[in-house]
């Protein structure tokens, strides 16, 4: 019979019930929202972050007397396997070669040049803008920077010699395409790390190590840790910069989520107890008329409170699907990909609606227990 | 047998004196017309009667309780186990159906029994309107559930303020029928009324005025009943 109560009288109400439900969903819609989208944060920040380029570098330790690495050593490291941890992992060789065009004047220009893998480069510098957009660059094909063309008239589909400084080795190139990064490698050229290698005739050597971290500050650190302890001779150094503000962003995220979710959470209650006390006002004949057929308090305060919770439970479970719905649109719109699906935010969403029923019933059970047969009778 | 005892009865709201010093008896399967003019006391007397209401002063028994000593608790208990309640405004809850309006006296007593909730609805002439909300019963349908709901938990003592004050005639004819025999099964009946017509029904007449008792008669007609 209290079921039967309890649902009919739930189902029956008028448009108050529909303001306090909804003050229900609202603030379970907000603290969905924000739960769903602060859980994909961290994930989706950091490959936002990624495409800023590497957040892990490795260098020759400054007491080893050498000024590069060991591709062959470096590699060899167990490096994570999964590529939800590490993005990616690129050696680059910086040498000074000089270059040859068929225009060019006596005095042969001396130029930067990077040898990097171009695949594994455009993993970690994803920013890289390439006219054209290339796959790939063969061993007789270089980029050059788009301030470093410009200085010496260099045009897409050229014919262009490397030389070494000493001029005891030389090849030939066609310029494949023009790269504009806004940092140093606009005033390089661009090509093959192994190609350089034979040039200069270092092989298997790297000026350093780019690499791109998944999963934050302190994976990148517990890696940092775990290669100083490892492999002599290498120094790495974590781009603290990049590492810092994911740690920032999450942090001015979950403060915000938290003010956003506690104020929505204060306000949702006071319209809910509002609400319900005006509709316990409304009620008080039928409170009356309960109390009047041998109703004791503890009858009328469990029907009030199984009401209240009720309307927290299924504005709970809307409020989650709604603030889904809400998480996914923005999710598309900030990360351009849709947040995942998470039912385990559901508990969660459904403890803090309750609570805000439980604790929006103070008022009208207050006012349920005061209520008289006789006044609510009279219609006072 | 005794079924009330009143002695010096008053109820005081704030400066009003609603009851003054009401000493009354009324016997097991009396018929009581409590009659008098508006703000007699009439429907205090009742709410009193009944455990909605507590005097200020004075000693009230009904069906062995001294209940002018009860906590507001055993106030309920008292109610449903002992009183069944007619009012002229019935009252019933507006989104429950006929059964479960009966059925709500059932659960606030003991425990539910929808055949018995049928049987009261029968006996009252509302077995085809079970499952109908009141707002789609007539007032004398309604107020027939009002006596089903109010016979359920087979209760010593009913009290019915203006049991007929909504009602057509016919209507009021079958409500009247329906007190005269649920006084022949053996139940205490105090009706309120100002209605002089009514007040023949009933064995005795209870007058009051201005919260004081000023006089009972036997009455001069009974249709329905047996003195």
């Amino acid at each position: 019979m209290f079921a039967r109560i309890l649902l009919k009288s739930f189902r029956g109400r008028d448009s108050r019930q529909v303001v306090a439900f909804l003050a229900v969903v609202i603030a379970a819609a907000v603290a969905s929202t924000l739960f769903t989208i602060r859980a994909d944060a961290g994930a989706k920040i950091n490959v936002e972050l990624r495409a800023y380029g590497a957040n892990l570098v490795l260098v020759p330790a400054e007491a080893e007397n050498q000024r590069t690495l060991s591709v062959r050593e470096i590699m060899a490291y167990p490096w994570p396997a999964s590529s939800d941890t590490l993005h990616g992992l690129a050696p680059v060789l910086y040498g000074v070669v000089h270059l040859v065009t068929d225009s060019a004047a006596s005095t042969l220009p001396a130029i930067v040049a990077l040898g990097a893998d171009f695949g594994a480069m455009r993993r970690v510098n994803s920013f890289w803008d390439i006219k054209p957009a290339l796959t790939e660059l063969r061993e007789n094909e270089i980029l050059a920077g788009q301030a470093a063309a410009r200085k010496l008239d260099l045009s897409i589909g050229q014919s262009v010699e490397l030389r070494t400084p000493a001029a005891n080795a030389s090849a030939n190139f066609r310029l494949a395409g023009i790269v504009s990064t806004g940092e140093n490698e606009d005033d390089q050229i661009i090509l093959n790390l192994q190609t350089l290698q034979k040039l200069l005739d270092s092989p298997d050597r790297a000026t350093l190590i780019l690499a791109s971290i998944k999963g934050g500050p302190a994976v990148v650190e517990k890696i940092v840790a775990n290669i100083s302890q490892r492999l002599a001779g290498v120094k790495a150094k974590p781009v603290r910069k990049i590492a810092e503000s994911e740690a920032h962003v999450l942090q001015i995220l979950t403060l915000l989520m938290t003010i956003v979710t506690v104020f929505t959470v204060v306000v949702a209650t006071l319209c809910l107890g509002a609400t319900m006390t005006a509709l316990i006002v409304e009620r008080q004949q039928e409170v009356g008329v309960m109390k009047a057929l041998g109703a004791e308090n503890r009858h009328v305060a469990r029907l009030v409170a199984a009401e209240l919770m009720l309307l927290g439970l299924s504005g709970g479970v809307a409020g989650y699907w709604v603030g889904l719905l809400f998480a996914e649109v923005i999710s598309k719109n900030v990360f351009n990909t849709y947040a995942a699906v998470r039912l385990e935010i559901l508990p969660a969403v459904l403890i803090l609606a309750l609570g805000i029923s439980l604790a929006a019933a103070i008022f009208p059970l207050r006012r349920a227990l005061q209520i008289e047969p006789t006044v609510a009778l009279r219609g006072e | 047998m005794r079924s009330v005892i009143l002695e010096q009865v008053s109820k005081k709201y704030h400066n009003v004196l609603a009851l003054n010093g009401i000493t009354l008896t009324i016997e097991k399967n009396d018929w009581v017309a409590v009659m008098g003019p508006s703000g007699s006391g009439k429907s205090t007397l009742l709410n009193i009667l009944g455990g909605l209401d507590s005097p200020t002063q004075g000693k009230i028994v009904v069906e062995g309780n001294d209940i002018s000593t009860l906590s507001s608790k055993q106030l309920a208990v008292f109610r449903r186990e002992k009183i069944g309640f007619v009012f002229q405004q019935f009252y019933l809850v507006p989104y429950l159906t006929a059964l479960e309006n009966v059925m709500l006296a059932q659960y606030f007593h003991s425990m539910t029994d929808e055949q018995e909730a049928v049987a009261a609805l029968q006996r009252v002439g509302l077995g085809d309107r079970i499952q109908h909300l009141p707002a789609q019963l007539s007032g004398g349908e309604q107020q027939r559930v009002c006596i089903a709901r109010a016979l359920i938990n087979h209760p010593k003592l009913i009290l019915a303020d203006e049991p007929t004050g909504n009602l057509d005639a016919e209507n009021e004819r079958i409500v009247l029928e329906l007190l005269a025999a649920l006084h022949r099964e053996g139940h205490t009946i105090i009706m309120v009324t100002h209605a002089p017509h009514l007040g023949e029904h009933a064995q005795k007449i209870v007058r009051l005025a201005h919260g004081r008792l000023v006089d009972v008669q036997l009455s001069a007609a009974c249709q329905f009943c047996k003195i």
